[in-house]
This record gives C-alpha cells, sequence and structure tokens, in this order.
C-alpha cells in the first residue's frame, strides 16, 4: 500500500490462465492499427449515442432544408415564427405557382432569433426572394438568458428551447457559434448549443422508436418545413384594428434584428419582404408592426401586412388559436402570397424533375385533409376542413343545438353557407367591433334548424334556415314544424346532390344513413362526399 | 483540478502527451508546471493565495527535510529506528516541530481560525490544503523518524504536494513511494495506459452514474426531510452511505488512473469497506490513506494499542475527534467522528461477550449468515453516522431523524421519485449499477480484481465493455444542463 523501491521500468504485462500474453495484437503496426481501430470504433459509438439522444424536433422539421439547399432548389426561404410554420404552406404556393419555397420557421422565434436563423440559413442557400415574419417584434431584450422587463424566466425557458429547436439542425460553424455567442450571456450555457448531447443526454429515459428511426434518417417533414394545423385549438378574441398611424414610437431590439435580417440579405443580394401573417392580433403588436411598415417604407422594402387585406382570412372562422392560422387560413393565405410573389418573376417549377419533394407535399397535405375531414372530435374542426373544394358536404344543425348559440361556429357555417363574411348575429344582438368588416346579411334565431348543401366549389351553396321559404321543399328533409330531421340520404343513388328521377327517397333502413330514430338527439350532422368522384367519404355527427 | 469539467477532458490528454514527449529528465518539471497551472485554472480568482500557501508547504517540507539530513550528516550517525539523542535530537525536534507548525498551522488556521471570524467566513480554505498539508506533514515526520530518505532536490518536493491528479482530494500519499517515481520516470508503456484509463471508466461510472443519481434523491431530502416522509429518508440515509462511496472512491479511482498513465502508482484508497464485519475493519478499508496517516502520526506516536485499554480507548477517541474536524469545522463532523470512536470501543469491550454468547449458542462466528449479519450490522452504523456527516447542522440531524417516525410508504410510489429525477429507468439504471459495484466489490474481497481479469480477455470482449462503459457514462452519467455541477464530496474538504 504504501508502494516500494521497485523498479517500475517494469511493465506488467496482464496474462491470459495459459500464461500467453491476451494484450494488444503482436507487433507495432498491428497495435497502432488496432489502437487507431478502437478509438474510431468508440467515436462511431459516441456518434450513435449523439444522433440517438438528440431532440429531434429541429431536424424533424428542417432536415431537408440542407439536402434542397445545396441542390440549389430553394427559391423563396421563408424565416419566423410559428405563424409562417403554420401559416405559410409551400405546397399551396407550388401547386398553384410552380414557387419553390422552403418553410424555415421557429417556433416561438423572436427576431433575435430568426435573424441568425437566417443568417445560418444563407450559409447553405441563396434564394431569390427571404419573406421575413414581423411577429414578435416587440421583444425588447438582446440575451435570451436574461431575464428583463416584460421577460421573465419563464418565458426565458422557453424561449431557450425555441432557439435549440432553430440552431441544433446546424452543424457547428463560425455563423453558429456567432449566434450563440450572441444572443445567449452565459458561458457554459452557450456550450449546450454548441454540443446539444449536453443537454440532451439525459434523453435516454424517454426515448421512443422515433429516436431509432432518426439514425437513419435524415429528417425533414412532409411539408417543407410548414405545420399546417388540421384542426381548431381554441378560439380567437379579436382585438379592435387600429390605423397604420398608430404605431410604437422607439424601435425595440426585435424591431433592430428585423433590420439586420433586411440588411443582411441587400449585402448577399437577396430580396428580403416583411410579412405580418394574419391573426388576432393585439393592440401592441400592431402598433409595433405599424413601426415596422414605416421603416420598410424608408428602406423601399416591401412590408405585405396581411391583417388589411381584405377578404383575404375570416378573423372568427380561419384561425385555429389566438395567433395562429387553420390549415384552411394557411391555404388561403398561401395562395394570396404566391400571387404577390408570382410577380417577382419566380420561375414554375412544376413537371420539373427534381422537385418531387414539392410535389409529394401537396399531395400529402390533401391526404391529410381527407383523412382528417371526417376525423375530427369537434365541429370546428370539421367545419374548418369542409371549406376546402376538394369537399361537398350537408350539414344540418338541429334546432336548439348549441352552436346556433356560438359565434365561432356560426361564423364558420356563415362561410361554409356562403353568407359574405363577416360575423352572424345572434338575437342577443352582439355587435361586430371590427369596423372594416361589413355586417352580415344573415341573421340567426338560435331556435331554428339549419341546413346547408355545398355541390361543388363551381356551385354557389344552398342555406335553408329554419322555416324559410323552400326550408321543407328540399328532397333531404322531412317532418313538421317541430320535428324536421334530415330524413334520407343514399350513397348507393348519390353522385350530386339530386333527388331520384321519379321524386321519391328510398325508405329502406338499411339505406338510410340518418334514421331519425337513431339521431333524434344528434345536434350536428355532416355529410361529406368527394367533389370529383361523388364518393361518399363518411357522415360525422356531434 | 475537477474531474468533472470539459478543461480536464482537454488539458490531461495534452499533459500527458507532453509528458512523453518530453525527455526524461525534463518530465518531474513539465509535471510541476502542469500541477501549478491547473491549480491555479482550478480557482483563478485564489490563484495567488492557493499557489503561495502551496508553495510555501512545499518549500517548508523541503527545508525541514534538509535541515534534518544536515542533522544527522553532522551527528555522524546512521540513520536508525530510534533518533539520536542530546542536542542534535533537541534540534531535529524544533526542526521538525517548527515545520510541523506551519504546515498544520496553516491547515489549521485556513480551515477553523477563519470560522471564528464573521467577516473571514466567507473566505475558502485553499484548495487541496487538508490533503497536502498532511502529505508534507508525513514527508517531515518520516524524514525525522529516519523512515524516509530525504530529497535533496526541490523539484520533486514542489511537485510532490503539487502533483495533480491527487492535489483536491488525495489519496494522501507518502514521501518514500511518490517521490523515488518522480524522480525515475518510466517510458510509455500502452498497457499501463489501458488501465489507467480502465481505472479512470471506472471511478467516472461510480460518480456519475451512481453517486450523483443517489444524490438527486438524497439532496432534496436532506434540505427538506419533513417534506418527504420516513420511506424516502431512510433511503436517503441508505443511499447516502452508497453515495458518498461511490463518489470518493470514483475519485480516487480516477485519480490513480490518471496517475497510472504518467507511470506513477499512487496508493489504494479503499478496500470494500462496506464488505466490513466491524467498525474497527471498516477504517481499515475506507480511505486508508487518511487512517494510515492518523495511525501513523496520530495514533502510535500516543501509545496506540500498547498501553492499556483505558489509553487505546483514549487514542481512539482522539484520532477520530481529529479525523472529523479535519473533514469539516461543524460539530456535527466532530460528532461524527465521535461516533466512530465510541463504536469501535463499545465492539473492543463487547467482543468478549459475544464471543462467549456465540460459544454458547453454537454459532459459528465464520459462517456465511453470521459475516453477513455483522456487515449489514456494519453498514448501518456506518449509515446511521454519515447523517451528521451529511446533514448541515443538528437541527437538520433531528429533522432527519424526526422524519423517520412517518413512514409515509406511499411516497415510493406517488411519482415523488420520478419527479426528482429518479423515474423507473433510472431506478432501473441505478439498481444494476449498485448491483455491478457489489460484484466487483466481492471479487476484489476475494482477492480478484475485476479490472484485470477484464483485461485478460478476448479484445472483442474488452472492447465491448469499454466503449459501452464510456457510452454508459456519457449517455447516462448525471452532468451537464439540468443537474448542479459535479464536484465530488471530498474535495470540499
Amino acid at each position: 500500500m504504501t508502494g516500494s523501491g521497485q523498479d517500475m521500468n517494469e511493465q506488467k504485462e496482464i496474462k491470459t490462465d495459459n500464461g500467453k500474453t491476451n494484450g494488444f495484437l503482436q507487433g507495432k503496426t498491428a497495435r497502432r492499427i488496432s489502437i487507431l481501430l478502437f478509438w474510431c470504433l468508440l467515436a462511431l459509438a459516441l456518434f450513435a449515442a449523439v444522433r440517438l439522444t438528440e431532440r429531434k424536433d429541429g431536424r424533424r422539421m428542417h432536415g431537408s432544408f440542407f439536402q434542397e439547399a445545396q441542390a440549389g432548389r430553394i427559391d423563396v426561404l421563408i424565416v419566423g415564427s410559428s405563424h409562417v410554420i403554420n401559416g405559410i404552406l409551400p405546397s399551396k404556393m407550388y401547386e398553384d405557382y410552380g414557387i419553390a419555397s422552403y418553410n424555415f420557421g421557429v417556433r416561438g422565434s423572436r427576431p433575435q432569433i430568426t435573424y441568425w436563423i437566417l443568417k445560418n440559413a444563407l450559409d447553405y442557400v441563396k434564394p431569390k426572394v427571404v419573406l421575413i415574419d414581423t411577429y414578435y417584434c416587440t421583444a425588447d431584450y438582446h440575451y435570451l438568458d436574461v431575464p428583463a422587463e416584460n421577460y421573465d424566466e419563464e418565458e426565458s425557458s422557453f424561449v431557450l428551447s425555441y432557439f435549440h429547436d432553430g440552431i441544433d439542425p446546424f452543424p457547428l460553424r463560425k455563423n453558429k457559434i456567432d449566434a450563440v455567442r450572441d444572443l445567449i450571456q452565459d458561458k457554459d450555457l452557450r456550450k449546450e448549443y454548441y454540443f446539444d448531447f449536453i443537454k440532451y443526454h439525459s434523453r435516454w429515459s424517454s426515448l421512443d422508436g422515433g429516436d431509432v428511426l432518426a439514425l437513419m434518417n435524415r429528417g425533414g417533414n412532409m411539408y417543407l418545413g410548414a405545420d399546417p394545423v388540421f384542426k381548431i385549438n381554441s378560439l380567437a378574441y379579436n382585438y379592435p384594428l387600429l390605423p397604420p398611424t398608430e404605431k410604437l414610437t422607439e424601435k425595440t431590439e426585435g424591431i433592430i434584428y428585423l433590420e439586420k435580417a433586411l440588411d443582411l440579405c441587400l449585402e448577399r443580394g437577396i430580396r428580403p419582404v416583411l410579412i405580418q401573417v394574419p391573426y388576432s392580433e393585439s393592440e401592441d403588436d400592431q402598433r409595433a408592426s405599424n413601426l415596422v411598415g414605416s421603416i420598410a417604407e424608408e428602406k423601399g422594402i416591401p412590408f405585405w401586412n396581411m391583417q388589411y387585406v381584405p377578404d383575404l382570412i375570416n378573423h372568427d372562422s380561419d384561425l385555429c388559436s389566438q395567433t395562429h392560422l387553420s390549415a384552411y387560413g394557411a391555404w388561403k393565405v398561401s395562395h394570396y402570397l404566391g400571387s404577390l410573389l408570382a410577380t417577382y418573376g419566380m420561375p414554375d417549377h412544376r413537371g420539373e424533375p427534381g422537385y418531387e419533394r414539392w410535389e409529394n407535399s401537396v399531395s400529402a397535405f390533401r391526404d391529410e385533409v381527407r383523412m382528417s375531414v371526417t376525423d375530427q372530435r369537434d365541429v370546428y374542426s370539421t367545419l374548418m376542413l369542409l371549406q376546402f373544394p376538394e369537399y361537398r358536404s350537408v350539414i344540418y344543425v338541429n334546432h336548439g343545438a348549441w352552436i346556433l348559440n356560438d359565434r365561432f361556429a356560426l361564423a364558420q357555417l356563415a362561410d361554409l353557407a356562403g353568407v359574405r363574411r363577416g360575423r352572424l348575429y345572434m338575437d342577443s344582438g352582439q355587435v361586430s367591433d371590427r369596423q372594416d368588416i361589413p355586417d352580415s346579411e344573415w341573421q340567426l334565431d338560435y331556435q331554428d334548424s339549419l341546413l346547408i348543401v355545398r355541390d361543388g366549389p363551381q356551385q354557389k351553396p344552398l342555406a335553408f334556415l329554419g322555416f324559410t321559404e323552400g326550408f321543407l321543399d328540399t328532397p333531404f328533409l322531412t317532418g313538421t314544424e317541430n320535428e324536421t330531421m334530415l330524413h334520407y340520404l343514399s350513397t348507393r343513388n348519390w353522385s350530386s346532390l339530386e333527388m331520384e328521377e321519379n321524386g321519391t327517397v328510398p325508405e329502406e333502413k338499411a339505406e338510410n344513413l340518418l334514421s331519425y330514430y337513431e339521431r333524434s338527439n344528434v345536434d350536428v350532422q355532416i355529410l361529406v362526399f368527394d367533389n370529383e368522384t361523388g364518393e361518399f367519404l363518411g357522415e360525422v355527427t356531434y | 483540478m475537477q474531474f468533472i469539467s470539459y478543461s480536464f477532458f482537454i488539458l490531461f490528454p495534452f499533459v500527458v502527451l507532453a509528458y512523453y514527449l518530453f525527455p526524461g529528465k525534463m518530465r518531474p518539471a513539465w509535471l510541476l508546471a502542469a500541477g501549478l497551472f491547473l491549480h491555479i485554472w482550478t480557482e483563478p480568482q485564489h490563484a495567488v493565495r492557493n499557489l503561495a500557501v502551496l508553495l510555501s508547504i512545499g518549500a517548508v517540507m523541503y527545508g525541514a527535510g534538509i535541515l534534518l539530513s544536515r542533522t544527522a550528516e553532522n551527528s555522524g550517525e546512521s540513520s536508525g529506528a530510534l533518533p539520536p539523542e542530546g542536542e542534535i535530537r533537541r534540534k531535529r525536534k524544533r526542526i521538525l516541530v517548527c515545520s510541523l507548525l506551519y504546515i498544520i498551522g496553516s491547515l489549521v488556521v485556513w480551515k477553523y481560525a477563519r470560522m471564528a471570524f464573521p467577516a473571514s467566513r466567507s473566505l475558502t480554505a485553499p484548495l487541496g490544503i487538508s490533503f497536502y498539508a498532511l502529505a508534507a506533514a508525513g514527508y517531515v515526520i518520516d524524514c525525522y523518524r529516519d523512515s524516509s530518505r530525504v530529497e535533496k532536490n526541490p523539484l520533486y518536493c514542489f511537485l510532490f504536494v503539487s502533483f495533480f491528479p491527487l492535489t483536491l482530494s488525495g489519496p494522501i500519499e507518502r514521501g518514500r513511494n511518490l517521490i523515488p517515481q518522480f524522480a525515475e520516470p518510466v517510458p510509455f508503456s500502452a498497457d499501463r495506459t489501458c488501465e489507467g484509463l480502465s481505472m479512470m471508466l471506472w471511478g467516472f461510472f461510480l460518480k456519475l452514474v451512481l453517486a450523483d443519481r443517489m444524490a438527486l434523491l438524497v439532496d432534496p431530502v436532506y434540505a427538506a426531510p419533513d417534506a418527504f416522509g420516513g420511506a424516502l429518508v431512510l433511503l436517503s440515509i441508505f443511499f447516502y452511505a452508497l453515495e458518498i462511496y461511490c463518489d470518493f472512491y470514483g475519485y480516487s479511482c480516477i485519480a490513480r488512473g490518471a496517475s497510472l498513465i504518467l507511470g506513477i502508482r499512487v496508493m489504494e484508497n479503499f478496500e470494500c469497506p462496506y464488505f466490513s464485519s466491524s467498525i474497527a475493519l471498516f477504517w481499515r478499508r475506507w480511505h486508508m490513506s487518511l487512517s494510515s496517516w492518523f495511525r501513523d502520526y496520530i495514533y502510535i506516536p500516543l501509545g496506540g494499542s500498547r498501553r492499556g485499554a483505558a489509553v487505546k480507548y483514549r487514542n481512539i477517541l482522539i484520532v477520530f475527534a481529529v479525523s472529523g474536524l479535519w473533514h469539516g469545522t461543524g460539530l456535527t463532523f466532530l460528532i461524527w467522528g465521535l461516533l466512530h470512536g465510541i463504536f469501535q470501543i463499545v465492539e473492543a469491550c463487547l467482543m468478549p461477550t459475544r464471543h462467549k454468547l456465540n460459544d454458547m449458542s453454537g454459532i459459528l462466528e465464520k459462517s456465511l449468515s453470521h459475516r453477513l449479519l455483522k456487515v449489514i450490522f456494519t453498514f448501518c452504523l456506518t449509515a446511521f453516522a454519515w447523517v451528521f456527516f451529511r446533514a448541515p447542522g443538528l437541527k437538520d440531524v433531528c429533522r432527519i431523524f424526526r422524519g423517520l417516525l412517518h413512514p409515509a410508504l406511499y411516497r415510493l410510489t406517488d411519482g415523488t421519485l420520478s419527479g426528482l429525477g429518479l423515474d423507473m429507468p433510472n431506478m432501473v439504471l441505478l439498481l444494476f449499477g449498485l448491483a455491478i459495484l457489489i460484484m466487483a466489490d466481492s471479487f476484489k474481497f476475494r482477492g480478484f480484481c475485476m479490472r484485470r481479469k477484464i483485461m485478460s480477455q478476448g479484445q472483442w470482449m474488452r472492447w465491448l465493455i469499454y466503449i459501452g462503459g464510456v457510452v454508459l457514462i456519457a449517455v447516462c452519467g448525471i452532468w451537464g444542463a439540468g443537474y448542479s455541477a459535479s464536484s465530488f464530496i471530498y474535495s470540499q474538504f
């Protein structure tokens, strides 16, 4: 234990039971190769461990960016927050205009983060146009890890996590290091961003099959970075719309970083465009946006503030939450953006080889809508999805149903019924507080039943309310004033919304989708058909 | 420097590489330079003070040795077991006393005297002083006793106190073991490097996978025992006993492994302590470098066990009181030390009675069942004593024991453990790791070194174990975001 003066030059060889050395391979060269091989295997194992445990959100969203960027296929790059993630669909812009865009939005991204994501992304791609989201330009702090006024620790921890989402997919290069050094003050915390294994190795206890698959997969979602929301998560409260002249008096850190993003694009010969995706914007956010608008005007940069585009979206029915567009709202906004970008001379890549990812995203979107339209647990989501022109539908709302007293649902029904956009008044007389929206033409008495028949995008929807003329004369309704129900609809003969030739409807219960006896307690009955083939896709009741 | 730090993983390979690239004569100088640099690096804000204390103790140690050797030369006496008499003896004693006054005095002043002044309580003691001061004092005493050769080259003396793998938390080495190794550096050996790396791997496993994982439960429970209930308090008490073992043993393994890579063999510090069947045996297996230091430099000079039972018991109490105080300045450390002293005294007093009772009842003392019982009982005693060691104060000790009165068994399954980070996968890993530790220790107890057994296996198996071990530690170790900085428990002393 205390040691002695033994000859330390004596090599202590490890021997097996038979007395032969069982150390490394014999011979210096073989030994060196063996050592090298060991370290290579160790490095490989550690690399696999790093990939296995890392959080996949960033890579899942943006893994395909690097492939497409390096192939030079991205003409429009979209950066910003979840507003763009949910609200701008590269698939729609490609489908309608052949524009190859990529959505590198980051959830919760502040302009501080957006600037650095853009700068890192431009290491890999030189698009013709960059669309820069202006949401969160009210963020008035520099370091993400240092709480400030109106930026508490809880928010800071979320933002730090969002920063990971955005920056993790990028390999460790100068711009990534610069980003971390600029936005993170704590030197120890910076290391987590340089080597995210430091943060994520503890995920080992919650790994699942997706993590294992990610070892083989480069990642990337099917919507080229976008994440359309196929259901309604919560209902939005609408703020009054302020005039564009009402704006912040001082620039925030967020606005400063937006300016830096604009300058960066101009330096690189890229055309920047500031955008504001429509949502229920608070007054403070509106003032900040309006200031951004002034700055953009001074710099001669376009600012497409879609809040002020009339008839683009319905704030009462096209949002999936207070601040984000639903899939249908995004579909409309993306079409609009595509029309604006088309005026910039964007090449049309439809049908070109190499753009399969965009082609696939179009199909994927359609497939997802198709899967979702009859699979929603809430009526709001179904009504939202029925707006897509691929579907015909018959919507029956029973008298006294709760949704006839629901502002959001009424707005959706009004859209589906083709009523001029606006709010539906209830008999309590709630008044719209958005002065730019004209009064609705249609008023509901919630004791009435409501029938809407959408016979394809080329036809004006039929809408019958209560016991108005023609309501009981449709081939779909029977009953009395007190018990009015959709009586019969046969899929066997169904190809369009028409009566049978002899003017009768079959009575067989087996063919009767809407048996009165089984559905008397249903508030809403919806039948969904494929617009092109007339195929009956399903029935949804609430 | 802290072993669990990014800088260690970057700097250590560099130090090793440079060490073997330098010619043999320059290697000790390089080690000294590296040790001093790392000393500064670890605590830059107190670098000047830390270096000043370290180098002054090194200087006093060297000077004392030289002066002692000169008195021995002047006396014309050859070295022997007994000190020379008369003036030479008095002179040697003066040198010894003065040097020890400075060395131990520095330790006492920096650790304890500052606590007497409120203004200085926030000051930390110089890095590693508890360890290198004892090592230096041991060297001086050995020189005085002529049981160690006096080192004429100051470089080796300074290196002895600043040798970086040992500075922070030992083992507390002897000059006669280390200094000759510094003077005769060995050439690079792949096998020795492999053995050193495997020691370090084992150490990191003990520290990062086991000790720090148990700390996830121990720390919050000790901070607020009332909030957790008796079942978790009891679990924490046992966990802490294992935690401190894994932590300290892990550190020692890393220190020994790092030293071995540099060609320096350092003493073993733990020998399966929890397999001990008595407290006395426990202290022959736990922190052996410290307990042997106390034995050689306090217990034996006081008379040891050669002057009757009463003196023996007195000496035990003194040694363990000092041991307690060496570990910390609080009353709880003193109580902890005295408890161990009392346990040994009671053990010794009751031994004849126990033998008689066993004979009368036909119990075979060497049977497995009897030994197992004694091992478990000893473990429980040490775990009980560790409560005093771990709790911040006496009031907290009382809270811990009071917490045992309310079992709250439901806390084991109501998600509390999960909320602390010990969900099912972590608990399974912990139990699996403890099973490996018990297996390794039981092999060691029987004289088999599991590490050497692995090293004698075929290459594919060795690689599998080493690579698997590294990946396991990297992935499942408690380090990084979300965990507090992993500093070793004994480095606070």
